[in-house]
C-alpha cells in the first residue's frame, strides 16, 4: 500500500450495503435462535426473508451507481449489481422453499442463518475486485454449503453427499488458490484493477505461467460449477441434500461461482484472451455433451436434474469462450447473454425442484414413476412442471429458449459456430429425457381412485412465482434485457 | 541457472528432502496415527522453508498453527475415535495407474513451466524490512488496513465453521 488508507471514510454502505444487511440479519437470527428454543421456529425463516428483501431494496437503490470501491477490495459496478440482484432473488426463492420444507421434515433451525451467511459469501464473490476477498467469499459460500448438504445427520445419503462435496470442493479450492498464487507471483498484486492493466505484459513475459494460472483458476472454479470432468460429486450431493438446499446449490451457488469466474477471467486475462479463452469453449463442449448423455438413463428425478444442471452450466460457459475473440465493445452483449440465462435458469430450476419435492414427499420415492398421473392429481402443478421442463429443454415462449437463443446468436456472431451447433444438438438430446418426464405426467394413473396432490399455499406461491418468472422472461424478455442494455459494463 | 554451494542452498536441499520424505511416508503408511505424525513433519519442513526465505512471521505461525494446533487436533480426533484404523493396502488397479500417470504428467508440466520462467525477484523496496524485524508489522498493516474487509469476512467464515461442526457433531436423535 503506497498511499495511506483512510479506513473511516470509505463508501462502505454504498459498496457493501446488501452484504451488511444480510450479515446483520444472519447474526440477529442466530441470537434469536439461541434464545427461543421451543415451539415452531419457522418465523426465523420469515425474518430471514425480510432481511433478504431489505438487502434487495438496497441493491436496487444502488443498481445504477457509478463504479465505486471501498478499500480497493469490494465495490459496486454494473457487474456486481446484476449478480447481487440475481443472488438475492434466488436466496428469496430458496428461503421460501425451506419455509415449507422445515415444517414437514426435521432439519435443525440453524440452517436458516447458515443460508444467510452463504448469501453473504455469494454477494462477496459477485462484488469483490480482489483475489483474496473473492477467495474468502467462495470459502464462506462453500463451507456453509457443505454443512447444509449434510445437515440431515440421520440420513446416510445426506452425509455421504456432504462429505463428497466437501472433499471435491476442497480440492477445487486448492487448485484455484494454486492458480491465483502463480498470478500473484508474476504480477505482485491481487487487485483485479491492477491486474487488468498488466495482463498483456504478464502474458508476453511469462506465457507458460499465465496459461497455467488461467487453467488452474478455470479448473478450480470448474469443481464448484460441476463442469465435466469435475462433476463427480454433483449427483450424490444433489440427491443427498434436502431439496431446498439442492435448489440452492443449483442456482445461487452456481450464479455466484459464474460471477466470480467471469470477473476473474475477464479482468485478469482480457488482453491475452485470444490465446486462452478457447479452453473455456472446450470445457463447455465436453460439459454439454457428457451432461446431457449421462442424464439419459437416469430414473431418479433429483439425479436427472443434477445432470441437467451440469449440462446447463455447459451452456452458460459457452459465452465465456468468446471473450477472447470479441472486441471489448461487444462484451456487453456477452454479459447480457450470461446474466439473462442465469436469471431464466434460476426460475425454472427452483420451480422444477419444488415440484419434485412435492412428489417425493407424497410418494416417498424419487423414481420418475412418481410422476405418473400428476395431471389427474393436480392439473396446475402438472402444467407448471411442463413449463419448467420445456424451458429447461429450450422450447420457444419460455425463458430457457431465449437464453439459449441469445447464446447461439453470440456463437454465430463471433464465428464459433461449432459451439452453437453442439449447444443445439445437445439440447435436442435433452428433449428426449425431458419429454420422458412429460409422458409420465400426462399418463393415467392405473389406480381407479385418484387422490389430489396436496401442497401448502407456500409451495403454490413458490411455483407460481417461478412460472411467472419463466414465462415473463420468455414472452417479454425486454423486462430484463432493457435494464441490462443500459448498463455501462465496461468502464475505467 | 548457475548453482552455488552456499549454506542456505545446502539447508534448502536437506529440508526439502526431509519434507518430501515425510510426504511420501505419509502416503505409504497404512496406519492413520502414523499419517498424522508424518504430516506434522511436512508442516515443520514447510515452516523451515519459510524461515529460509526470511518470512519469520509466517514460519512461526506455521509451527504454531499447523505443526502445533492442527496436528495435535488430528491426533486427538484419531485417539478419541478408532485409532486402530488401517487403510487397505495399495493395489495396481487401472484407476490407480491412471491417477499415477496423470499426477506425473501434471508434475512434469508444472516443473517445466516453473523452470523455464525467469521469475521476478524482489526489488529493494520490498526487501528493506529492517532485517526481518518489520516483517510482522508489514503483515499487520496489510491485514488490518488493505485487507480489512476479507479479514472481517473470515470471522463470519469461522462462525459458520463452528456452527456447522456443532450441528454435524450433535447427538443424533433418530437413526434411519
Amino acid at each position: 500500500m503506497t498511499t495511506p488508507l483512510d479506513m473511516l471514510h470509505q463508501p462502505y454502505w454504498m459498496t457493501m450495503g446488501p452484504m451488511i444487511v444480510v450479515a446483520a440479519t444472519g447474526f440477529v437470527v442466530m441470537i434469536l435462535e439461541f434464545i427461543f428454543r421451543k415451539g415452531d421456529r419457522r418465523w426465523l425463516t420469515v425474518l430471514s426473508m425480510l432481511g433478504v428483501v431489505a438487502a434487495l431494496v438496497v441493491a436496487i437503490i444502488h443498481f445504477n451507481a457509478k463504479p465505486t470501491f471501498a478499500l480497493n477490495t469490494i465495490g459496486v459496478d454494473p457487474f456486481a449489481s446484476v449478480f447481487s440482484v440475481l443472488i438475492l432473488i434466488s436466496a428469496l426463492l430458496v428461503l421460501l422453499f425451506t419455509l415449507d420444507f422445515s415444517a414437514k421434515s426435521d432439519v435443525p433451525a440453524e440452517h436458516t442463518y447458515l443460508i444467510l451467511f452463504a448469501v453473504v459469501g455469494a454477494l462477496t464473490m459477485a462484488s469483490s475486485i480482489d483475489l483474496v476477498t473473492l477467495y474468502v467469499g467462495l470459502e464462506l459460500l462453500s463451507v456453509a454449503s457443505y454443512v447444509l448438504v449434510a445437515v440431515r445427520t440421520h440420513s446416510i445419503r445426506s452425509v455421504e453427499g456432504g462429505i463428497k462435496y466437501m472433499l471435491m470442493g476442497a480440492l477445487g479450492s486448492a487448485v484455484l488458490l494454486y492458480g491465483m498464487s502463480f498470478i500473484y507471483g508474476i504480477s505482485g498484486t491481487t487487485n483485479l484493477m491492477n491486474l487488468s492493466g498488466a495482463g498483456l505484459q504478464m502474458f508476453s513475459t511469462y506465457p507458460a505461467i499465465t496459461v497455467i494460472g488461467f487453467l488452474m483458476m478455470l479448473i478450480g472454479m470448474g469443481f464448484k460449477l460441476s463442469l465435466v470432468p469435475f462433476h463427480m460429486w454433483t449427483p450424490d450431493a444433489y440427491a443427498g441434500a434436502p431439496t431446498p438446499i439442492t435448489s440452492f446449490l443449483a442456482t445461487l451457488s452456481k450464479a455466484a461461482s459464474f460471477g466470480m469466474l467471469l470477473r476473474m477471467l475477464v479482468f485478469i486475462f482480457n488482453a491475452p484472451g485470444a490465446h486462452l479463452f478457447y479452453w473455456a469453449g472446450i470445457i463447455a463442449a465436453i460439459t454439454m455433451i457428457v451432461g446431457n448423455f449421462i442424464a439419459l438413463p437416469q430414473r431418479n428425478m433429483k439425479r436427472l436434474l443434477a445432470f441437467s444442471s451440469v449440462a446447463q452450466a455447459g451452456y452458460i460457459l459457452v459465452p465465456f469462450a468468446m471473450f477472447g475473440i470479441a472486441q471489448s465493445a461487444d462484451w456487453a452483449g456477452l454479459f447480457d447473454s450470461i446474466s439473462f440465462y442465469l436469471f431464466a435458469y434460476t426460475f425454472m430450476t427452483v420451480g422444477a425442484f419444488a415440484i419434485v419435492y412435492l412428489l417425493e414427499r407424497d410418494k416417498g420415492s424419487l423414481d420418475s414413476d412418481a410422476l405418473i398421473g400428476l395431471y389427474q392429481r393436480s392439473p396446475w402443478l402438472a402444467v407448471a412442471l411442463t413449463i419448467f421442463v420445456l424451458s429447461l429443454a429450450g422450447m420457444p415462449l419460455t425463458a430457457g429458449f431465449l437464453g439459449k437463443f441469445y447464446i447461439f446468436v453470440d456463437t454465430m456472431h463471433f464465428s464459433t459456430i461449432w459451439l452453437g451447433v453442439i449447444l443445439f444438438a445437445t439440447s435436442v438430446v435433452s428433449f428426449y429425457y425431458y419429454i420422458g418426464w412429460l409422458r409420465k405426467v400426462y399418463q393415467k394413473e392405473p389406480v381407479a381412485e385418484v387422490t389430489a396432490l396436496s401442497a401448502s399455499p407456500i409451495m403454490h406461491t413458490l411455483v407460481a412465482v417461478c412460472v411467472i418468472g419463466t414465462l415473463a422472461l420468455g414472452i417479454v424478455p425486454a423486462l430484463l434485457l432493457h435494464p441490462l442494455a443500459g448498463l455501462p459494463w465496461i468502464y475505467g | 541457472m548457475n548453482f552455488v554451494w552456499s549454506w542456505p542452498v545446502i539447508a534448502f536441499y536437506i529440508i526439502a528432502l526431509l519434507t518430501l520424505c515425510c510426504g511420501v511416508i505419509m502416503l505409504s503408511v497404512r496406519k492413520v496415527i502414523y499419517m498424522a505424525l508424518t504430516i506434522g513433519g511436512v508442516f515443520i519442513g514447510a515452516s523451515a522453508l519459510y524461515f529460509l526465505l526470511g518470512a519469520d512471521f509466517v514460519g512461526v505461525a506455521q509451527i504454531l498453527i499447523y505443526a502445533g494446533a492442527i496436528t495435535i487436533l488430528i491426533m486427538f480426533a484419531i485417539m478419541l475415535t478408532n485409532h486402530e484404523a488401517t487403510e487397505p493396502g495399495f493395489k495396481w488397479s487401472p484407476k490407480n495407474i491412471a491417477a499415477a500417470i496423470g499426477s506425473v504428467l501434471l508434475a512434469v508440466v508444472l516443473l517445466l513451466a516453473i523452470r523455464s520462467t525467469a521469475w521476478p525477484t524482489a526489488t529493494t523496496s520490498q526487501t528493506a524490512l529492517d532485517g526481518g524485524n518489520s516483517n510482522p508489522m508489514a503483515i499487520g498493516l496489510v491485514m488490518f488496513k488493505g485487507y480489512a474487509i476479507p479479514f472481517e469476512l473470515v470471522s463470519i467464515l469461522l462462525i459458520v465453521a463452528l456452527v456447522g461442526a456443532v450441528i454435524l457433531a450433535k447427538e443424533r436423535k433418530e437413526d434411519e
